[in-house]
This record gives C-alpha cells, sequence and structure tokens, in this order.
C-alpha cells in the first residue's frame, strides 16, 4: 500500500494546510517576538 | 480494559484511505511547541520571588535559588519519564501517550497555580516539577517513532520539524506568561497563579489539536515511489533491536557520547550567552543588545534543527555529526580569537553556526538511531538515550561557570575568561568526533526475532 498524490482529496488538502496553520501561527508570533529583540543587537 | 476509552487505542489509529501524512508533523509540532514552554520558566522566576513584598522580596518570599529547583526538578522527571515510559508509549501508540503528556503538562500547571495561591513551594514542585515533567519526557519522545513510521525516506527532516518545535516552545512560551501575568496582575496579586492555571488550561487545549490529529501507518504502508529495495543501504532502516537488548550494544553508548558531548558543548554556552558577549565586548554591548545575541541563539538552535537534520537524510548520520564535531570544534577554536580582535559580526556569527549544530545535535539522533536499532523501539530507545542530556544538562552550566570563576580569581580579566572554556568544548568535540567515528552496525546477536528471545549471555555461551 502506498500513498499517492491522486489519493489524496482537496478536502484532505485543506485538513493539512488548516492544521499546519493552526500551529503555524502561534510559532510565527513567537520568532516575530526574538527578531524584534534580535534587532537590538545591530542597533 | 483501560482506564481511557477505546477513542485512544493504537489500533484505532490506523489512518484511513487517502489521509495525507503531512498531517501527523504539525500533530507532532503542537506537542512540542507546548512542552519547550520549559526553557522559559525563568520568565517565572522574578515574579515568584516577590509573591509577598510586590516590589521586592520581603521576608517570607520565595529565595531564588528556591525558586530554581522548580526547573530542575522538571528536567530530572523529563530524563526520568523518557526513561521510564519509552517501552509503555510503543505499546500503547502515541495517541495515549500524547494525551497523557497533555495532562501531566497542563495539569501540572494547574497544580502549580494552586501552589504559588497557597504560597506552598513543595505544591508547585510536586505541580510543575514531577507532573509536569513527566509531561515533558512523554510529550518528547511521543511523537518520534510515529513521524520515522509516516517519513521512511525521509526521518531527519520529519522528527527535526518535531524537534524543532521544542526549539520554538520558549519563543512563544516567554511572551505567552508575560502577557497573562500583566492581564492578571492587579492590587492584590501579582498574577502568576492566574497565568499558570490559564497556561494549563491553554497548553492542554492546544497540545488535544496534536492528540486528535495523530495517526499511524497501515502496516505495509510506504511514500509513493519509495522502494527500500532500490534507496542505498545506509538510508534504510537498520534490522530492529529491542529496546532492552539496545542498550547493551556498544554503537548505543557511542551515540550516548556523542550526545552527551554535543550538548554539553552547546548547553554551557546557551545559558550564559548574555553575560558572555557582554564581558567580551564590554562597553559596546550592552544589556538590550545582549538579549538580542540570546534571541538569536535561540533561533539558530531551531533552525539547526530542521536543517541539519534534514540535510542528514542526503549525506547520512555519521557525516552530519562528523561536520558539528569538525566544525565545532574549529569554531570554538576561533571565537577567543573574534574577541580579542573586536569582531562583533564574527562573534556572533560563529555562535549562531554553533547552536545551530547544538540543536542539529538534538534533532539528528532519532534518525541516527532507525538507522542503526530500526524501527521497532526507536522511540523508547531515544527515550533512553536522553539520558544523556541530563547529565550534559548539568555538566556543561558548571564548566562554563566554573571555570569563567575560576580564571577570574587567578586575575585573568573578564573579557578573555571564557577562553579557556572554548578551547575546553573544542576538544570536547573532538572527543565527540572520534565516538561518533566509531558508531558502527549492531551485531546481528542483537537483532529482534519473533521468536522467543534467548538473552545474549546465554546465547554467547552456547547454552
Amino acid at each position: 500500500m502506498s500513498e499517492s498524490r491522486e489519493g489524496i482529496d482537496r478536502a484532505e488538502r485543506i485538513r493539512v494546510l488548516l492544521t499546519w496553520l493552526v500551529v503555524a501561527i502561534p510559532a510565527l508570533w513567537g520568532v516575530a517576538q526574538v527578531v524584534k529583540r534580535a534587532m537590538a543587537l545591530f542597533r | 480494559m483501560g482506564l481511557l476509552p477505546a477513542y485512544f487505542d493504537k489500533s484505532r489509529l490506523i489512518a484511513p484511505l487517502g489521509f495525507s501524512r503531512w498531517r501527523v508533523p504539525p500533530a507532532a509540532l503542537a506537542i512540542h511547541l507546548c512542552i519547550g514552554q520549559v526553557y522559559a520558566f525563568s520568565v517565572f522566576n522574578l515574579p515568584l520571588s516577590r509573591l509577598i513584598g510586590r516590589t521586592e522580596s520581603a521576608p517570607g518570599d520565595w529565595p531564588l535559588t528556591t525558586i530554581g529547583w522548580i526547573f530542575s526538578v522538571a528536567i530530572v522527571f523529563l530524563g526520568l519519564s523518557a526513561f521510564t515510559f519509552g517501552r509503555w508509549l510503543e505499546d500503547a501508540g502515541p495517541r495515549k501517550a500524547m494525551f497523557a503528556s497533555a495532562a501531566c503538562f497542563g495539569g501540572g500547571f494547574l497544580i502549580a497555580s494552586l501552589g504559588v495561591a497557597l504560597h506552598k513551594i513543595w505544591i508547585v514542585y510536586l505541580g510543575y516539577g514531577v507532573l509536569g515533567g513527566i509531561g515533558l519526557g512523554l510529550g518528547y519522545i511521543s511523537p518520534v517513532s510515529t513521524l520515522i513510521r509516516w517519513f521512511p525516506d525521509r526521518p531527519g527532516m520529519a522528527t527535526g520539524m518535531a524537534i524543532m518545535g521544542f526549539g520554538g516552545g520558549a519563543m512563544v512560551g516567554a511572551p505567552l506568561a508575560v502577557l497573562l501575568m500583566n492581564f492578571f496582575k492587579s492590587d492584590s496579586s501579582p498574577g502568576v497563579a492566574q497565568a499558570f492555571a490559564a497556561m494549563g488550561v491553554l497548553y492542554f487545549l492546544f497540545m488535544m489539536i496534536g492528540v486528535m490529529t495523530v495517526r499511524l501507518p497501515a502496516p505495509g504502508w510506504r511514500p509513493a515511489g519509495w522502494d527500500p529495495s532500490h534507496v542505498s543501504a545506509r538510508r534504510v532502516a537498520a534490522p530492529d533491536v529491542h529496546v532492552d537488548q539496545a542498550i547493551r550494544t556498544t554503537p548505543f553508548w557511542l551515540l550516548w557520547v556523542v550526545l552527551c558531548l554535543n550538548v554539553t558543548a552547546g548547553i554551557g554556552v546557551l545559558g550564559q550567552a548574555s553575560p558572555m558577549i557582554q564581558e567580551t565586548f564590554t562597553g559596546r554591548i550592552d544589556a538590550s543588545a545582549a538579549a538580542g545575541f540570546v534571541g538569536l541563539l535561540s533561533l539558530a538552535n531551531m533552525a539547526g534543527r530542521f536543517i541539519w537534520s534534514s540535510l542528514s537524510d542526503r549525506i547520512g548520520r555519521k557525516p552530519t555529526y562528523m561536520i558539528y564535531f569538525a566544525l565545532g570544534a574549529a569554531l570554538y577554536a576561533s571565537v577567543p580569537a573574534t574577541g580579542r580582535a573586536g569582531s562583533v559580526v564574527l562573534f556572533v556569527l560563529f555562535y549562531v553556526l554553533i547552536m545551530s549544530m547544538y540543536g542539529g545535535g538534538f534533532a539528528t539522533i532519532p534518525a541516527y538511531l532507525r538507522d542503526r536499532f530500526g524501527v521497532m523501539h526507536v522511540g523508547a530507545i531515544h527515550g533512553r538515550l536522553l539520558t544523556a542530556w541530563s547529565l550534559a544538562g548539568v555538566a556543561g552550566p558548571v564548566l562554563v561557570n566554573y571555570i569563567r570563576e575560576y580564571q577570574i580569581r587567578r586575575g585573568v580579566p573578564a573579557s578573555g575568561a571564557y577562553s579557556f572554556t572554548m578551547y575546553l568544548m573544542g576538544s570536547l568535540l573532538v572527543v565527540g568526533f572520534i565516538a561518533n567515528w566509531l558508531v558502527g552496525n549492531v551485531d546481528p546477536q542483537y537483532h529482534y526475532t519473533t521468536e522467543v528471545q534467548i538473552p545474549h549471555e546465554f546465547r554467547r555461551t552456547g547454552a
């Protein structure tokens, strides 16, 4: 048994996107806080 | 019949047809992003030391040394639970283990919140330290073997993605804690207990995303177009080794040394990064710029987990660690020269590279284990290997701090007090290089067979 691109329907692709979004939003918020702080180093 | 409903059973986790394996890495990230909060626990230290005095510590307030034990107890229980529950996790499946992790980590915060409200430190130790620490250990290892099963073609990248979340957890945890404490602060309360309670609930709910999303591939499943018989031998998982047999093998202990030395060299610097850059460039780098340096190192630590472990899928695990150790040793040896030359840019660049390889070392180890011990018990074996982290977590900071103190007592100026430590860290990486070079394949006598397992001591003597 193997996974194929054709075997994954549009609804599943949307689920993949949504799952990534839910996880990525807080992570990106955290990264933005750090980048803001890191800017002080080269000011 | 277990305590949990059938929904959590391993047998209910087999992915249906049409399920995309790309939903599994965010499930793992949801767990690791939360438990990575432990590295941001220090943001609570000052508020916890002023629960009575409010603006400054008053008689009856907890001293910082007492508060420091909360983090240490949590890390000790992380190691103990990864060691103890690894085998259970392989049988129970990732959903049960992730749920247990969420319940322990979230519940730990709630109990700690009660401890803060009642001003009883032992309740905080028990809550965040013991229960939360168990949640940390379970959560750290729970998605590893699942990801390796879903990504046999790219195990380094898959586990790197999850473990990257652990590196990033502090970046979310620290500002979130500050935000919540400010929100709950009032004339009668500094808001710590309420922030703990809110974080317990928020983290539990976020971790449940991982619990609900995770799936196991059907037996015999493999990615489209991937045929293990057409892949080079070093990229295919080794024959399975039982966890109890794995710890009797030389490759396990060599990898233990590899992880321990890689972590020792990095963790001490990570803990001292702020004073180190300020003392090396006295008068040029102030506290706020040093905080920026610490932030940059956290980013490098996080990005390195994904980048290096993904590279290891292409060039192999052993060559990747060769790079960590050889390049790391060269960089450590060169760092004092950048300080003497007064080059902030080179100093920062060298440390960014060092930290990326520190993170990479954590993230590449599960795939390295899979290459040598197979997939069957890789989560449990990873759990046992993490004891190297516990030792390194103590050894690294102790080496950096005590050697610095010793140098200063001998009259070395503060700006040069880290030079000897850097050379020592470089030497540790040379030893790590040798250990990694010696890592070989597991003796076939330890390979798992479905027949009754005969302890190898008896097989050796022919009994």
